[in-house]
């Protein structure tokens, strides 16, 4: 209920509003550019980049659903075509802006020791994995939105969930059995 | 508690958010967004109407006009909703078939700038394009590990880039088909029949404000036939679509042809590559074309979106791409004017030089004699670039930082050199906002 009034008072140009919509959502949205991408520098570029144009864009749309879901979902898309730009412009000086980065320990993004050993574990996982398991535990999609928004059959987004999981299981082996 | 609720649980738990400055500065980028906007304010609308619209009824009986008004419109123009429906159904289904095909891509700019190609697609792993340059980009990433040629057929000189990391097959097509492809019946507007390229086709507006399209499909064969995508900043049109049976598989091939020049080179595909953090500097930058002409810049870096040119002619650029509009300020000394110009392509960022030029030492790289510069007897060494360039880089010995780069592109010689990577650089440097006193502000039309 208060997503829906944030929304409302934000379409009518309220920066107050704007402003509490991007502290409860900061995390959720940085924390699934970073585990998608493992890349903090283009994490942030994305982040940034989706919530200047929601708030650009926001008196010309419709949110239906949960707002959480909405600005994920966006920060999943804006990671997909940042990955594609990057592949299908790469090869030229020009165009690419060879932002890719690695971590930084003195960059942008602060974040806790869980956060740190996750990204490192999800930075293992294929791309894929990755996207599946964000959209369904962060967003909150069900597997079957999530096999039409990606275009894909849903025993593939089941057994990407699974392996994934089971990857991920491994990987964190400590902190899952602790 | 199950190992995976708990992985579930650490995934939702997990705390990331960005240091002050950062937030600060998205914030502030997303209040201009906002405040650029369209939005109708509540305090300006008018009032009368907020009044008629507060009567119980009156909403839903201005709704129903409106549906029914829609309705007899789509009717007028395509025949029946029903119709209209039934025929976007039937794209769709084409193209969930994903099927060899090819068109003439074209990106017209704001700002006047256009690309254009023609694009290949064999299936999702593979594509060639046939750039309006003349290069040719044939990217292989069914085979493992993946494989890019450029060929360049002028200079008869391919390029093929290996990525040594991948370890399986990448789907890496543009998938603008597949994204028309998601879009639900209900948002595509019909927009009646056009003969387009000799076809009857049948028209569909799906408005977004990111990814506007308009499709027109082959009537007779529901397949594409002119779509054109509206992005801020930019429109996308893709026509003259072929869809052979299958094409030729040397259309394909990562081996470059008979008499071309080959170099092969390693790359990773991974994104975090080893890399420098680089601060303020300045450098100049010295183009030599073969013509005999030559510009040179002494340009100053704040970041990669932030650069201001001290030209040859005396002129002043500051260039800001980190905003949603991009804005450039160019002072001319002589006339004593202040030229604005904005448009909204951003944020975008200038390639990075510098750690272009030390990620070619990946092994590949091939050592050049020692150079004398600046008093110091600095390293060289030769590689070329993901784009096909051959840069030959200095670094300082106790730095590692490049002193000179000369890279060879494709219609010039780039050298930068004189690196300054210690004297400090004010930020009112970069400030495309800051005109000196005296000077007269003229504002080019916005793009």
């Amino acid at each position: 209920m208060e997503d829906a009034i944030l929304i409302w008072r934000l379409k009518r140009g309220d920066i107050e509003a704007l402003s509490r919509i991007y502290e409860k959502y900061e995390s959720d949205m940085l924390a699934a550019a970073v585990h998608l991408l493992g890349d903090t520098h283009a994490a942030k570029d994305i982040v940034h980049d989706v919530f200047v144009k929601f708030a650009l864009f926001v008196h010309k749309r419709s949110i239906y659903g949960s707002l959480q879901s909405f600005l994920i979902t966006s920060v999943v898309n804006a990671v997909r075509d940042w990955m594609r730009h990057c592949q299908r412009v790469r090869t030229t000086l020009e165009d690419c802006p060879e932002a890719a980065v690695a971590d930084d320990p003195a960059g942008h993004i602060i974040a806790d020791e869980t956060a740190r050993k996750l990204s490192e574990a999800m930075g293992q996982l294929p791309y894929e994995q990755r996207e599946v398991i964000t959209l369904h535990i962060q967003c909150g999609m069900r597997f079957k939105t999530i096999a039409r928004h990606l275009a894909i059959s849903l025993n593939t987004v089941q057994s990407r969930y699974r392996y994934g999981l089971q990857k991920l299981r491994s990987l964190l082996n400590s902190e899952v059995e602790s | 508690m199950r190992p995976t609720v708990k992985i579930k649980r650490l995934l939702s738990q997990a705390n990331y958010h960005f240091d002050e400055a950062t937030r600060r500065e998205i914030l502030d980028d997303a209040r201009q967004a906002l405040g650029q906007s369209g939005r109708e304010s509540a305090a300006t609308a008018p009032v009368g109407w907020r009044k008629f619209m507060k009567k119980t009824l009156i909403p839903f009986a201005v709704a129903a006009a409106i549906f029914i008004a829609a309705g007899l419109a789509i009717y007028v123009t395509t025949g029946s909703i029903d119709i209209a429906t039934v025929a976007w159904a039937d794209v769709q289904k084409e193209l969930q078939k994903m099927r060899p095909h090819s068109y003439l891509y074209r990106t017209q700019y704001a700002d006047g700038k256009t690309f254009s190609m023609r694009h290949y697609e064999r299936n999702s792993y593979g594509r060639r394009e046939e750039r309006e340059t003349g290069e040719i980009f044939i990217f292989d990433f069914s085979k493992v590990p993946n494989e890019l040629l450029i060929l360049n057929p002028d200079a008869k000189k391919a390029v093929k880039t290996v990525y040594t990391d991948t370890t399986e097959p990448k789907h890496i097509n543009f998938d603008v088909l597949g994204f028309v492809q998601r879009i639900q019946a209900t948002d595509a507007k019909p927009l009646g029949e056009k003969t387009i390229e000799g076809k009857t086709t049948t028209g569909f507006h799906c408005p977004d404000p990111i990814n506007d399209f308009t499709i027109w499909a082959d009537t007779r064969t529901h397949l594409p036939v002119y779509v054109e995508l509206v992005q801020p900043g930019r429109t996308i049109i893709m026509s003259e679509f072929q869809y052979p049976d299958n094409f030729d598989p040397s259309l394909f091939s990562t081996e470059p042809p008979a008499g071309y020049e080959l170099k092969v080179r390693k790359e990773t595909l991974k994104q975090n590559q080893p890399t420098v953090k680089v601060g303020r500097y300045s450098c100049t930058d010295t183009y030599r074309y073969p013509d005999g002409r030559e510009h040179t810049n002494r340009t100053l870096r704040k970041d990669l979106s932030h650069r201001r040119e001290l030209r040859t002619n005396g002129t002043i650029f500051i260039c800001d791409l980190s905003g949603a509009k991009l804005k450039t300020l160019t002072l001319d000394p002589n006339t004593q004017k202040a030229e604005f110009w904005e448009a909204g392509r951003g944020p975008r960022q200038d390639p990075d030089i510098i750690n272009i030029a030390l990620r070619l030492k990946n092994g590949n790289e091939k050592t050049l004699a020692a150079r004398e510069i600046n008093g110091k007897s600095c390293k060289g060494f030769e590689g070329t670039t993901a784009g096909g360039e051959d840069w030959s880089v200095w670094v300082d010995p106790e730095s590692g930082m490049p002193v000179l780069i000369e890279a060879k592109q494709q219609k010039r010689l780039m050298i930068i050199s004189d690196f300054d990577y210690k004297t400090p650089l004010d930020d009112s440097l970069f400030d495309v906002n800051n005109i000196p006193p005296g000077y007269e502000l003229v504002k080019k039309p916005q793009q």
